[in-house]
């Protein structure tokens, strides 16, 4: 992983899911992350279709990602193939949500 | 699919005014039912169709239109026919109940201009409803259990005005009561809740995994059950309890394959709301009064509250903050709540309408239940 992707790993890492408390990434939501300047591009999905957070975490993950040196264009692709499974969460989420 | 900008947000006004709209007419029934708990145990007491009306078609309808603006699109995984439409709907809604529970209380003469009003907002609702769910890419259960509660949220009024029109014309039917009742509390407020409860328990508990075959065979047995306790058979009765056994189960199911261990506000809440639904079918055949009670100041009133605690924080977010998400800190759903005004309301909440068909006083109680509970809603808008 370049630098540039491990920072738009940790830029991801402060959009949070207002309902769950825990980023989109320990969420296990972001399938794909390409960052090739001036470009990056994100895939991801939600906990459940039709979630009502849909426009809001997409827009949130693209601001965060603007804020990445020389990144003009941020492209997010919201997908439920595959759908999103408990599988995902990390170990730290699982901890946060009590099961641990 | 490409994120758009906010193409499923629908303006904070529309489910905001219909909940604020609905908790003043909370506030008045509350103080009815505080001032006049006589009207309770009389049929078609002036004070009592004011208070159940502001209290059920007021109140809980009201939360419910405002819900379903914005669950709908959940639901259907598509967008509002046309979201702006909500507003005449709140204004005929809104007008119709004040003219509605003045006219029981106090004129008569109003009551069928309140009564047209509501109607009207109501058709208006469904046909915007029924222009939505055209829209869905797919069908599942949930949307089956939305789209009966807007067939029943047509019918109640309707054999509402019938019984109205029936008095007026001299072929009034005690027994037709029941038919207005029946659609009311099972059909709006059984299904409704039960039905959006699926969705909204599994989303605030991260829970995956359960199918929707339950919540099938639940709409079957509700509906029946409905059907035949309006024909006055007995087997309805046991459908209904059956259907209930069945919410149970699911519930059981939701909370066994949850992945969020605590259980928040919103969810103890509808807990505690499905218990004195279990009160309110165990008492039907015995007193239906008490039925009544526990059943809408029980289960409605707790399930209704303890949701509002979820959808308004996600509202205001949404919002507010959804904007500067990923740009800056934000906070989280859970710390926009003051949760001990919360529970402190659901506590009185409970406690008023355990005791209310025993000990008229409780009806100061529950009122008092009103304010914790507001003041955490009106926070929640600050905050």
């Amino acid at each position: 992983m370049n630098p540039l992707e491990e920072q738009a790993w940790n830029l991801l890492r402060t959009v949070y899911d207002p309902e769950l408390g825990l980023d989109v990434v320990n969420l296990g939501l972001i399938y794909e992350l390409k960052v090739e300047p001036p470009r990056a591009y994100v895939r991801m999905t939600l906990t459940t279709p039709g979630c009502p957070l849909h426009d809001s975490m997409g827009d949130a993950v693209r601001q965060a990602l603007s804020r990445l040196p020389g990144v003009e264009a941020v492209e997010v692709e919201l997908t439920f193939e595959p759908p999103w499974t408990p599988d995902r969460l990390s170990p730290e989420a699982r901890q946060l949500l009590g099961w641990v | 699919m490409w994120v758009t900008a906010h193409n499923r947000v629908i303006p904070l006004s529309i489910p905001a005014g219909f909940v604020f709209l609905g908790e003043g007419f909370f506030l008045v029934s509350g103080f009815l039912l505080a001032l006049h708990p006589e009207a309770l145990s009389l049929p078609r007491h002036p004070w009592g169709l004011a208070l159940a009306h502001l209290f059920l078609l007021g109140f809980g309808v009201g939360v419910l239109l405002g819900a379903m603006h914005q669950l709908l699109p959940v639901v259907l995984e598509a967008p509002l026919y046309r979201p702006e439409w909500g507003y005449p709907v709140m204004a005929l809604w809104g007008l119709g109940i004040a003219l509605l529970a003045w006219g029981f209380a106090q004129a008569p003469s109003l009551v069928p201009a309140g009564g047209a009003l509501v109607l009207l907002a109501l058709f208006l609702f469904a046909y915007h409803a029924y222009l939505t769910f055209r829209q869905a890419p797919r069908w599942n259960r949930v949307a089956t259990a939305l789209a009966w509660v807007v067939f029943y949220l047509i019918l109640t009024p309707l054999l509402g005005l019938l019984q109205a029109l029936s008095q007026r014309y001299g072929f009034y039917d005690p027994e037709r009561l029941a038919w207005h009742l029946l659609a009311g509390l099972g059909g709006v407020f059984l299904l409704s809740i039960l039905g959006v409860g699926y969705k909204l328990v599994s989303m605030f508990t991260l829970t995956h995994g359960v199918d929707e075959r339950i919540l099938g065979l639940f709409l079957l047995a509700a509906n029946l059950g409905l059907l035949g306790l309006a024909m006055g058979e007995r087997l309805g009765y046991l459908l209904l309890l059956l259907a209930y056994a069945l919410a149970l189960y699911d519930t059981w199911r939701i909370l066994r394959n949850r992945m969020k261990k605590a259980l928040d506000i919103g969810v103890r809440h509808y807990l505690l709301g499905l218990f004195f639904l279990g009160l309110a079918l165990l008492a039907l055949p015995f007193d239906p009064v008490w039925a009544a009670l526990w059943f809408a100041l029980g289960f409605v009133g707790l399930v209704v509250t303890g949701m509002l605690y979820k959808i308004l924080p996600f509202l205001v977010w949404t919002h507010r903050y959804a904007p500067k998400a990923g740009k800056e800190k934000v906070p989280m759903l859970k710390e926009m709540l003051p949760e001990k005004a919360g529970y402190l309301a659901g506590g009185l909440l409970a406690l008023g309408a355990l005791l209310i068909p025993f000990l008229p006083w409780a009806g100061w109680v529950y009122f008092m239940g009103v304010f914790p509970h507001a003041y955490a809603l009106v926070e929640v808008m600050r905050r």
